[in-house]
C-alpha cells in the first residue's frame, strides 16, 4: 500500500469511527502542520480536521508524515533551509537556485542526503511539467548552458510566482553534473564535470565560494553549512603548518608570534583541505573546473590563485594539484567531528578532489548532528542552548538510522518533546 | 502569563484594526482597491442566510497560553494568506502586491525585528487577499457556499448588516485567520470599529452597499494581519 492509500484510509476510517477530538488534539495537529509546512492553516481545512483525528488515533507520528506530503513543506520549508546555506549572505531573500533545487529534489525523493555532499546528480524542472515558456534544458545544450551553468534564469523561472508552479513537483533528478567547456555566441560545449560533488559543485556555492579569493572560503563555508561550526571553532593552533600557502606572512607586522598564536590557528585546518578546491573557480558566470576548461590555472592545472604571493613566505606550502590532508584530528577536534572516513568504513585523513572531501565530510557524525541542529532550527524555530547539545546528537544518531532521509528527520524533530 | 498573554492579543488586533483603517483612511492601499467592482451581486440576506457561528472551534483567547516567539518570513506570510483563505490560484493582484511588499517583510524569524513597514506592507497584503476573498463571495448566490460572509447582503446598506450578522463574520474569519474563536474583548472592539465605521461615513454616502463591502473587507484586512497571523 503507497503512502497516498495508506492515508486515504486512514481518512475513510477514521472519518466512520468518528473519534471524538479534544481541543488539544486539535490544536496540536495544527501546531505539526504549521511547524512542518512553514505556514498557517484554518481550524477546518479538511487536512487539519483529518489529522485531528488522526491524533485522537495516537497517530502523531503519521500526521507529521502526512505534513511532509504537502507542497508547502517542499516549496517554503526546505526551500528557505536550502536557501539559507547556498551563499555567503546566509539569507533567504534569493529565488530558487540549483543548489536549492538539488536540496528540495532529495528531499522529496527520500534519497540519502549525504549524496548532497558528493553525488553526480543536479535537479531542474521537468521538461514535462513546466509551462513551455520555461526553456527546456534537458533537450537542448544551448539552453542548458544558458538558463543552468551560465546564469540562474532557469530556476528564477520555476521560483516566479507569474508561473505559479509548484517547484517540489516539477523537479526532475538529472543524473551526471555537467560543465561548460566552451561557449561562443551563445553556443555552448557541455561536458561531464570530473569532480562532481552534489550542491559543493553547484554553480550557486562555486559562485558564492570559489569566485577570486584564494578558495579557502569553499572550506570554511563547507564546514559552516554543513557542519555548523564557524572557522574559530575547529581552529587548532598546535596542528600542522605543512600546508599553509605562500601567501600567509609567518611574520605579521615583524611579530612570528602573531602567526603562532592567531593566524596558524586557522590556518592549519583550512589550508589542510583547500587543495581540494585546487582546481575549481568561478568565471564568467559559469563553475570553473581546470582539467575541463583551463582557466588562469598552471602546468598542473592547479589555479594560480592557490600559489600567489608567493614571495610573502618562499617556503609555504606549493599547491601541485587537487590533495588535501585532514589536519582537524588533534585536541577537541579529535571528537568534536567524529571523522569515520570516506565511506564510514576505512578510516581516511587525506584524500583528492572535491567529491571526496565532500564525502569525508558526509559521512562524519558531526554531519548527521548538524543537520538535525539546521532541521530542528527550521521545523522548530529556535535553538536550544549548549546545556541542549544532546537534543541534536540524538536527532542526529536518528537520521542516520533513518539511512539521512531528511524528510524523516524534518518529522522526528517536529515530534520532538523540545520543539514545541 | 494568562492576563499578559491577552493583552499582548488585544493589542495585536487594535494595532490590525487601527492599522487597517489608516491604511484606508490615509490612502496608503494601491489604487486597485478603488477599482473593485463595487456593484455588487444580487444577494437577498434572508433570516436563515446566517450561518450558525462555527462550532469545531471553539477554543477561547484565554485559552492559549503559550507567547509568540517567532516570525513568519515573507513567503510564509504570504501563503499563510493564502491558505487560511483558501484561494491557492492566487488572482494576479495578490502577486503584485506581494512583489510590491514583499522587500519589507522579514527574512528571518526574530520577532525584534518587526517594524513599521513591515507591518504596513502586511496589512497591504492581507487588504488584497481580503479584497480577492470577499469578490469571491459576494459572487457567490448562494448565500450557503460563502464560508466567511454568509450573513453579509453586499446589495444592502451598511445599516443592514446587524450585529448578529456582523459577529458572524468576524467569528469566521478568526477561527480560519487565527485558528480559534474570537474572545468577547475582540468581539467588542470589533463591534466597536463597526459603529465608528458607520459614524465615520457621511450622511450622503450611508446608503450606499459599498460601505457594507468596504467594513468585511476592513474586518477581514484587520485579522488577517493581525499578529497571529504573521507569528508562531
Amino acid at each position: 500500500m503507497n503512502f497516498s492509500m495508506l492515508s486515504a484510509a486512514l481518512l475513510i476510517g477514521l472519518s466512520s469511527n468518528a473519534i471524538a477530538q479534544t481541543q488539544a488534539q486539535k490544536e496540536d495537529a495544527k501546531w505539526i502542520y504549521e511547524r512542518i509546512t512553514g505556514v498557517k492553516w484554518a481550524a477546518d481545512n479538511p487536512l487539519i480536521v483529518q489529522a485531528a483525528a488522526m491524533i485522537a488515533a495516537g497517530q502523531r507520528a503519521e500526521v507529521a508524515a502526512l505534513a511532509t506530503q504537502q507542497a508547502q513543506f517542499l516549496n517554503i520549508t526546505v526551500k528557505n533551509f536550502a536557501l539559507e546555506m547556498s551563499t555567503r549572505d546566509e539569507t533567504i531573500r534569493l529565488p530558487l537556485n540549483d543548489f536549492a533545487a538539488t536540496v528540495m529534489g532529495v528531499v522529496r525523493d527520500n534519497t540519502d542526503a549525504r549524496e548532497l555532499l558528493y553525488g553526480n546528480f543536479f535537479y531542474v524542472g521537468d521538461p514535462a511539467r513546466i509551462p513551455a515558456n520555461i526553456p527546456n534544458v534537458i533537450a537542448n545544450a544551448n539552453e542548458m548552458g544558458a538558463g543552468v551553468l551560465s546564469s540562474n534564469d532557469h530556476f528564477e523561472a520555476l521560483d516566479s510566482k507569474n508561473n505559479r508552479l509548484d517547484i517540489g513537483s516539477v523537479l526532475m533528478r538529472v543524473n551526471g553534473q555537467r560543465l561548460v567547456q566552451n561557449e561562443a555566441n551563445n553556443v555552448f560545449t557541455i561536458v561531464a564535470n570530473p569532480d562532481p560533488a552534489g550542491v559543493l559543485t553547484s554553480r550557486t556555492f562555486i559562485g558564492a565560494h570559489a569566485v577570486a579569493g584564494t578558495n579557502r572560503r569553499p572550506v570554511e563555508y563547507t564546514f559552516r553549512q554543513f557542519m555548523c561550526l564557524p572557522l574559530e571553532q575547529w581552529a587548532d593552533a598546535l596542528s600542522s603548518d605543512v600546508r599553509i600557502g605562500r601567501d600567509i606572512d609567518r611574520f605579521p607586522g615583524g611579530d612570528h608570534m602573531k602567526f603562532q598564536t592567531s593566524c596558524k590557528s586557522c590556518h592549519t585546518v583550512m589550508d589542510g583541505f583547500r587543495g581540494a578546491w585546487a582546481r575549481w573557480d568561478f568565471d564568467a558566470d559559469m563553475a570553473l573546473q581546470t582539467t575541463v576548461r583551463q582557466g588562469a590555472s598552471d602546468g598542473n592545472r592547479v589555479l594560480n590563485k592557490l600559489n600567489r604571493n608567493a614571495t610573502i613566505y618562499p617556503g609555504g606550502y606549493v599547491t601541485t594539484n587537487d590533495s588535501w590532508v585532514n589536519h582537524a584530528v588533534r585536541g577537541v577536534n579529535a571528537t568534536l567531528f567524529g571523522w569515520r572516513g570516506l565511506d564510514k568504513v576505512t578510516p581516511a585523513n587525506s584524500g583528492m578532489g572535491v567529491n571526496q572531501f565532500g564525502r569525508l565530510i558526509a559521512n562524519s557524525q558531526r554531519f548527521s548532528t548538524c543537520m538535525a541542529k539546521r532541521v530542528f532550527k527550521s521545523v522548530c524555530r529556535k535553538e536550544l542552548p549548549d546545556s541542549e547539545i544532546g537534543v541534536y546528537s540524538g536527532l542526529g544518531s536518528q537520521f542516520e538510522s533513518m539511512n539521512y532521509n531528511l524528510r524523516n528527520l524534518y518529522q522526528v524533530a517536529a515530534l520532538h518533546p523540545r520543539c514545541k | 502569563m494568562k492576563k499578559l498573554n491577552s493583552d499582548l492579543k488585544n493589542i495585536a488586533i487594535v494595532i490590525g484594526v487601527f492599522g487597517t483603517l489608516s491604511f484606508y483612511g490615509f490612502n496608503c492601499a494601491p489604487p486597485s482597491f478603488q477599482t473593485m467592482d463595487q456593484k455588487g451581486g444580487s444577494l437577498v440576506l434572508s433570516s436563515n442566510g446566517i450561518v450558525p457561528v462555527d462550532e469545531v472551534v471553539t477554543s477561547t483567547l484565554e485559552a492559549k497560553t503559550e507567547l509568540p516567539f517567532a516570525l513568519l518570513t515573507a513567503e510564509q506570510v504570504f501563503y499563510s494568506m493564502i491558505n487560511v483563505t483558501d484561494q491557492p490560484t492566487f488572482s494576479n493582484a495578490i502577486r503584485d502586491e506581494y512583489a510590491i511588499r514583499s522587500g519589507a517583510l522579514s527574512v528571518i524569524s526574530d520577532l525584534k525585528t518587526v517594524n513599521g513597514p513591515m507591518l504596513l506592507a502586511i496589512t497591504s497584503l492581507a487588504g488584497e487577499v481580503c479584497n480577492s476573498l470577499v469578490a469571491r463571495e459576494q459572487a457567490m448566490t448562494d448565500l450557503t457556499q460563502r464560508k466567511f460572509f454568509g450573513s453579509v447582503n453586499f446589495t444592502q446598506a451598511i445599516a443592514n448588516l446587524d450585529t448578529t450578522g456582523y459577529t458572524d463574520v468576524v467569528t469566521k474569519l478568526s477561527n480560519s485567520f487565527l485558528g480559534r474563536a474570537p474572545s468577547s474583548a475582540e468581539l467588542t472592539m470589533f463591534n466597536s470599529f463597526r459603529t465608528d465605521f458607520q459614524a465615520a461615513i457621511p450622511a450622503a454616502n450611508i446608503g450606499q452597499a459599498a460601505q457594507t463591502r468596504a467594513l468585511v473587507l476592513s474586518t477581514c484586512s484587520a485579522l488577517l494581519s493581525s499578529f497571529e497571523v504573521f507569528s508562531y
